[in-house]
């Protein structure tokens, strides 16, 4: 019923669009976080992280105490990026957390018509989001996130850009003892009349003099979410992780004309209480990592609410072909 | 001794150059060279033979002078091998001119300057920057347009100096000028050294010196481009053809919608046949249509259109064309880009000549000219060690496919700097959805057999057209 309502109003609405949308969109699809970037960034229905205002603004009031989290990473062709998240609960159905996800490309050499080198750029794009949960029931909650971008292409001449906000819905229902989880996040709703998110701009700002407006949308998407927990031995779990994606290319959610399709897939495996094995694989790129707790240090138990989790993630990219690490530090409070 | 192989190397480099850049503004040639500024401010001297193109020299960096003054407007000739330079700054208000010598030392390869002379500046100096700016007679008399209402001739003594002849102001022998209303907009001489002038309240004719007879006063004319017993004219409106002094202007957008918002940029006369660079800069389009007798003639289809790369024209189709002009001892015609370099035609055989920066070979580097993406399309850089068919498209930052440029198109192997077309592979910032992608940046991947490599654009066009 949820789900048909969601439906519902993706397809409300109408807009021009780019295909893919511009940088809000796609760095939001790159995601953030070492331990996510592992799991091919199927994350939706994880159990709460400090991420949690990015990946699903439900899950914010599923906890007790701060979580926090620090990640950064290598890309192929200089491709630089990382995640800041905080997140807490306020009492027993609110929780807030704050996600920054930031992306920059190093020394772009920028030639003239003349094939002269003018300059050399250090673009960023940078999405930043705060967000609200609040637990419906005893097994789901719900939430949503104000989202921002900022960009600046480090062009001369060139401004900073800034895309108006945007929000993110998100829902998540669990089983009993976390042994399962679904859940939704419906993303890049507009806070305009056709609930599009419009990343037009006016490219009078180039050294062409036009002044033509560079028209597009931040294409909202529709992330479907499952996790099942499998005990394979007593003190052993393994998670298994699937999200669905639509990503629709203009407003018409009831029209798959030019909608993109995508999957996520991940397993994280915790054969004890300090260390983890991951793998996913999102669009054609695999990816791989763990995780290890360092304090507290070597003790197989999960007594303790604080601990600190260094994590450590490679993927192989398919269009680059060649291998991404990503390294972060997680700590609970 | 060991023998001096640097010098072999220094001489075969200096075989080897090539333009130094792709951005031409403006052409001129004459009896042995054809003479080229850039938008950096560059000035190049061809020379060559037949269809070969044997030395392309990078002439003088003219920015020095004034970096207020950004943007040459133009190179006249005299015959003599003098020639000024008008220069406008980037708002079109300011103007400098100088007298440079062409072609001094020994080698005949070199441009030096001679003198400069800045010209008084009127203090109602009105620039139109579409405007004809001189010409030059067979008598060493440099006709120099001025400003408002006002022509000066300036002429060349026996020893080379400049000096000035006369000034046609409010006392000049050209009575029909001194309305302080009118404006000059355009002039030029034809085959017979009659005088054109196109002035915002009418075309005029006549002998220089001489008093000036009325050809039409019923238009406002930007420009006249004289040839042989005829003459072609830009009034505010349209596109106009005049083969006598008394017969009636004759409207050539009559014959074809392809004049349609279009205005003359620069004309080329080859005998009786004027070869017209049009510009519509509404919709960022240029072209060339040849006209004879006050006709268009057709292209390369049956209906008069715009000369270009179905015509053989080695240019983008989204290519800006600049300036156009023809060698009068050979014949052969030159055409200016702004970012693909230059096109010579020689009995119907098109060359392109452009300035190719040397790439890494094997494929090892993807350079993507211009990176700034802001009009047009830009160029994708590569160099083939072997020849090979090539995959190149374009991704977005989470590398997500956006356009698909070739697949499995056969390419040559690069040469002494790299294997690149300027009709070839190209990106005008559309997806294959054609629609225009959104501002940012984007890679460009190359990839022949084992081999691929990336380069980097950003695209700012601006608009929603992607036909």
């Amino acid at each position: 019923m949820r789900l048909t309502a969601l439906a519902l109003l993706l397809a409300t609405g109408t807009a021009l669009a780019s295909d893919l949308g511009g940088s809000p969109g796609w760095v939001g699809r790159l995601g953030g976080g070492t331990r996510e970037f592992a799991l091919g960034n199927a994350a939706g229905a994880l159990e709460p992280t400090a991420l949690d205002a990015w990946w699903n603004p439900a899950r914010l009031p599923l906890r007790n105490g701060w979580d926090v989290s620090l990640s950064a990473e290598e890309r192929p062709l200089d491709r630089q990026g990382g995640a800041l998240g905080i997140a807490t609960n306020i009492g027993s159905r609110l929780g807030v957390g704050v996600s920054v996800l930031y992306r920059r490309d190093a020394d772009v050499p920028v030639y003239d018509a003349d094939e002269t080198l003018t300059e050399t750029s250090t673009p960023y794009f940078m999405l930043a989001q705060i967000g609200l949960g609040m637990r419906i029931t005893r097994s789901q909650s719900i939430g949503l996130s104000f989202g921002v971008y900022r960009e600046n292409l480090d062009l001369s001449g060139y401004p900073t850009y800034s895309a108006p906000a945007r929000i993110d819905f998100g829902w998540i229902m669990r089983g009993p003892d976390t042994a399962w989880a679904v859940a939704a996040v419906l993303r890049n709703i507009g806070l305009t009349s056709n609930l599009v998110a419009h990343e037009d701009r006016n490219s009078s700002a180039t050294t062409s003099g036009s002044s033509n407006v560079n028209e597009g949308v931040v294409p909202r998407s529709l992330e479907l979410s499952g996790r099942y927990r499998w005990h394979p031995q007593p003190g052993q779990s393994l998670d298994i992780l699937l999200t669905p994606v639509a990503q629709l290319p203009d407003s018409s959610f009831v029209s798959a004309t030019g909608a993109t399709l995508g999957l996520r897939a991940g397993l994280e495996y915790a054969p004890q209480s300090f260390w983890r094995l991951r793998a996913g694989y999102e669009q054609g790129s695999w990816g791989a990592g763990g995780s290890l707790r360092i304090l507290p240090w070597g003790e197989d138990s999960t007594a303790h609410r604080q601990a600190l989790w260094l994590d450590y993630a490679a993927m192989i990219e398919r269009e680059t072909g060649a291998s991404l690490l990503s390294v972060g530090l997680r700590g609970s409070l | 001794m060991k023998f001096p192989f640097f010098l072999l190397a220094l001489a075969a480099l200096s075989q080897a150059q090539t333009l130094p850049g792709n951005f031409e503004t403006s052409l001129l040639c004459d009896s042995s060279s054809v003479w080229v500024t850039n938008y950096q401010d560059q000035l190049s001297r061809i020379t060559g033979a037949g269809a070969a193109i044997t030395t392309a020299t990078p002439g003088l960096h003219l920015s020095n002078a004034n970096a207020d003054y950004p943007l040459w407007r133009g190179v006249y000739l005299n015959g003599h091998g003098y020639f000024p330079l008008a220069n406008l700054n980037s708002s079109g208000k300011g103007f400098l001119s100088a007298f440079w010598k062409a072609s001094a030392d020994s080698s005949g390869k070199t441009v030096r300057r001679l003198s400069k002379i800045d010209l008084p500046m009127p203090s109602t100096w009105a620039v139109d920057a579409d405007s004809a700016w001189g010409a030059s007679d067979s008598s060493k008399v440099l006709w120099q347009l001025k400003g408002n209402d006002s022509l000066e001739a300036w002429g060349l003594s026996a020893t080379g100096h400049l000096r000035r002849l006369a000034a046609c102001g409010g006392t000049c022998t050209l009575p029909s000028l001194t309305d302080s209303f009118l404006t000059v907009r355009g002039i030029g001489r034809d085959s017979a050294a009659n005088l054109w002038i196109a002035t915002t309240k009418g075309l005029w004719r006549g002998l220089s010196g001489a008093a000036l007879a009325p050809v039409d006063t019923s238009h406002a004319f930007r420009g006249v481009w004289p040839g042989q017993h005829a003459a072609l004219v830009q009034s505010d409106s349209a596109i106009l053809w005049s083969d006598a002094v008394t017969s009636p202007l004759l409207d050539l957008r009559g014959d074809t919608s392809v004049l349609s918002g279009a205005k003359v940029g620069a004309v080329a006369w080859l005998g009786d046949t004027a070869w017209v660079l049009l510009q519509k800069s509404g919709v960022g389009l240029s072209g060339i249509v040849r006209v004879k007798a006050g006709s268009i003639l057709s292209g390369s289809g049956k209906t008069p259109s715009l000369f270009d790369t179905e015509d053989g024209l080695p240019f983008s189709e989204s290519a800006n064309l600049a300036d156009i002009a023809r060698e009068t001892k050979t014949g052969r015609l030159w055409v200016a880009s702004r970012g693909e370099g230059l096109a010579v035609d020689s009995n119907d055989r098109w060359t392109l000549v452009s300035h190719k920066a040397a790439l890494q070979s094997n494929l090892k580097e993807v350079r993507i000219v211009p990176t700034r993406l802001e009009s047009g399309s830009s160029l994708i850089a590569y160099n083939l060690a072997n020849a090979g068919n090539v995959d190149i498209e374009v991704f977005n930052g989470a590398m997500e496919k956006v356009r698909t440029i070739v697949r499995g198109a056969p390419r040559n192997a690069g040469g002494a700097n790299r294997s690149e077309v300027a009709t070839e592979d190209r990106w005008d910032g559309c997806t294959d959805g054609k629609r225009l992608a959104s501002i940012g940046l984007y890679y460009v991947r190359v990839k022949s057999g084992s081999q691929t490599a990336w380069g980097k654009v950003f695209q700012l066009k601006g608009g929603a057209s992607c036909d």
